[in-house]
């Protein structure tokens, strides 16, 4: 059995950018999954999501589906091949409005316009099928596609993993403008605290399925409590002329078929002490900003 | 250092849609000229698509040029061995092999089949993947992506190489296990003496492990410099384009934090 995430409490305000960030392995697509409840068979979950005040965790299939897409937009990892290879883009975008909304063909089209022109995607690429189009395009067009019924919220999942540098800056540039300008929250999941932190309010963070430490944008990237922060942000490379050696985080990531005693990061921890190897930190919640002994 | 290891002149490499030669071709590389010494780290960046790869290709022998030429220096009648790392170490591992025949395999092939099954353990315990005997016997589905690409380092290394070429070997890993890999490169780099070329489009990884940098575009190298000079005062507009994304709308961001 693997216990993928453990005690996870998370919130997602109105009109708000919040950051997930974690390794691989530490159970942030897991989170997205089960939060769009398609987390597949075998999984049981405990404890409850609740999405503009309703509880989701226990509804039915049929009521899921209409929620996703509509109110809960999706853009899954891999973004490139999530777009189906045997249709266009323009049918991909009226089969999600054929879904969910009653609309006139005309009408849909000038929806379908104005959603690709805000991403930047010519009118002409429409009829384009998904290989036609570059890497970037893919994602602009996924991107297009999770906005196009202006849903609350919106999950995306490694938005620019796989990505050239000069084009994950457009991007991530491109979800703020994009949220910001419909109003839509957005929970967005990566492994790359230094990409995505510019265009957060708030990051989470999450290490072997729990959440060690949850800031606003500038409580985490100045002022890092948790050992763990300290060290992703310390590994991160910065350009420089004159190199100093940049160190990354020793040991390999938390295995979710483990269960330590302690404390989930005692192995790699540089600060560690005896209670950290017995006792458990007390976990993230509002008063407590860090899950580490050494701080409350 | 200042011996050059493989020169390349005026390469051009042009893929043909088709069976017909007939057909309007797509110049994947046009007219490249650059030269690898020996222990030297070349950093190569460009953009998808901008013949990185293809380059690649070329001096490792898969690919057959148009037009140009590419010369290895010759040492006592040897010439200079060269191995790859990829990009995807989820791939570029046999599922059916274990980590010992992984690494045993290409030092076979360049024996004419004879084992020396004494030399892995060494090559493990090189790249960081230590106790050896440990990892001798797994598969790469028991290993994370850091041990892979490690192990990916492992077989390259056995057959003691001249040059490596490493294509995109961090952007599949996270940010914090992709340093160390780049400070096994370092390591090698500086221990064995292996010239390495480095192909990224990150330029803060390529910044980080190289002497010198070339910077591609659309096939061309637009600028190649030593990597000051690169960072510090770049002429191409494209090169500064990939300096400020590689900084972002905040610049400070990344200089404010403390090591």
């Amino acid at each position: 059995m693997h216990h993928v995430l453990k005690n996870v409490s998370l919130s997602v305000g109105y009109g708000e950018i919040v950051g997930l960030i974690g390794e691989s392995g530490s159970g942030k697509s897991t989170l997205a999954l089960t939060v769009l409840g398609i987390s597949g068979r075998g999984r049981s979950m405990s404890g409850d999501i609740r999405f503009m005040g309703k509880s989701i965790s226990c509804i039915g299939g049929e009521e899921m589906r209409r929620l996703r897409g509509r109110h809960i937009g999706f853009i899954p990892q891999s973004a490139m091949n999530a777009l189906d290879p045997l249709v266009t883009v323009k049918k991909q975008f009226l089969e999600t409005i054929d879904a969910h909304l009653k609309m006139s063909q005309h009408d849909a089209l000038e929806l379908v316009r104005r959603s690709l022109s805000s991403v930047g995607i010519d009118w002409a690429q429409a009829n384009s099928f998904p290989y036609e189009l570059s890497g970037g395009q893919r994602q602009r067009v996924m991107i297009a596609l999770s906005m196009l019924l202006s849903p609350e919220l919106i999950i995306a999942d490694e938005p620019t993993t796989a990505l050239d540098a000069a084009i994950q800056s457009h991007i991530v540039q491109l979800l703020n403008d994009v949220a910001r300008k419909n109003d839509s929250s957005m929970l967005v999941i990566s492994h790359d605290l230094h990409t995505i932190s510019r265009i957060c309010d708030r990051i989470y963070i999450m290490y072997a399925g729990r959440i060690v430490e949850h800031g606003t944008r500038d409580e985490i990237i100045e002022n890092p409590l948790h050992p763990y922060t300290k060290k992703l942000l310390s590994s991160c490379l910065r350009v420089m002329a004159e190199p100093a050696r940049v160190y990354g985080i020793p040991g390999s990531p938390p295995s979710t078929l483990k269960e330590y005693s302690g404390c989930d990061f005692y192995e790699r921890c540089e600060e560690r002490s005896d209670i950290c190897r017995i006792e458990k930190p007390p976990g993230c919640n509002s008063k407590i900003k860090a899950s580490c002994h050494k701080r409350g | 250092m200042s011996e050059e290891l493989v020169r390349i002149s005026g390469i051009s490499k042009v893929f043909y849609k088709g069976i017909f030669f007939k057909s309007d071709g797509f110049k994947a590389l046009d007219g490249v000229t650059l030269s690898i010494k020996r222990g030297e780290i070349l950093g190569v960046i460009g953009e998808s698509g901008s013949g990185k790869t293809t380059l690649s290709k070329l001096i490792l022998g898969l690919l057959k040029p148009t037009s140009g030429i590419i010369a290895f220096a010759e040492e006592y009648g040897k010439r200079p061995s060269v191995q790859a790392i990829f990009q995807d170490p989820y791939d570029s591992l046999s599922h059916n092999m274990s980590v010992e025949d992984i690494v045993a395999e290409p030092y076979a092939i360049m024996h004419k089949g004879r084992h020396d099954m004494a030399r892995i353990p060494g090559a493990l315990a090189s790249v960081g993947l230590t106790p050896a005997e440990e990892y001798l016997h797994k598969y790469p589905h028991e290993l994370s992506g850091g041990q892979r690409q490690r192990v990916a380092i492992a077989r390259a290394i056995i057959t003691e190489p001249d040059l490596i070429i490493a294509d995109e070997p961090i952007s599949m890993l996270d940010a914090s296990i992709g340093v160390d890999i780049l400070n096994l490169i370092l390591d090698l780099n500086e221990r064995l003496g292996i010239a390495f070329m480095f192909i990224t489009h990150d330029i803060a990884a390529a910044a980080y492990v190289s002497h010198n940098i070339a910077v591609m575009k659309d096939g061309r190298i637009v600028e190649y410099g030593p990597r000051k000079k690169i960072i510090e005062s770049c002429e191409h507009p494209y090169t500064r384009s990939l300096l400020k994304a590689a900084c972002g709308p905040c610049p400070d961001l990344r200089l404010s934090v403390k090591a």
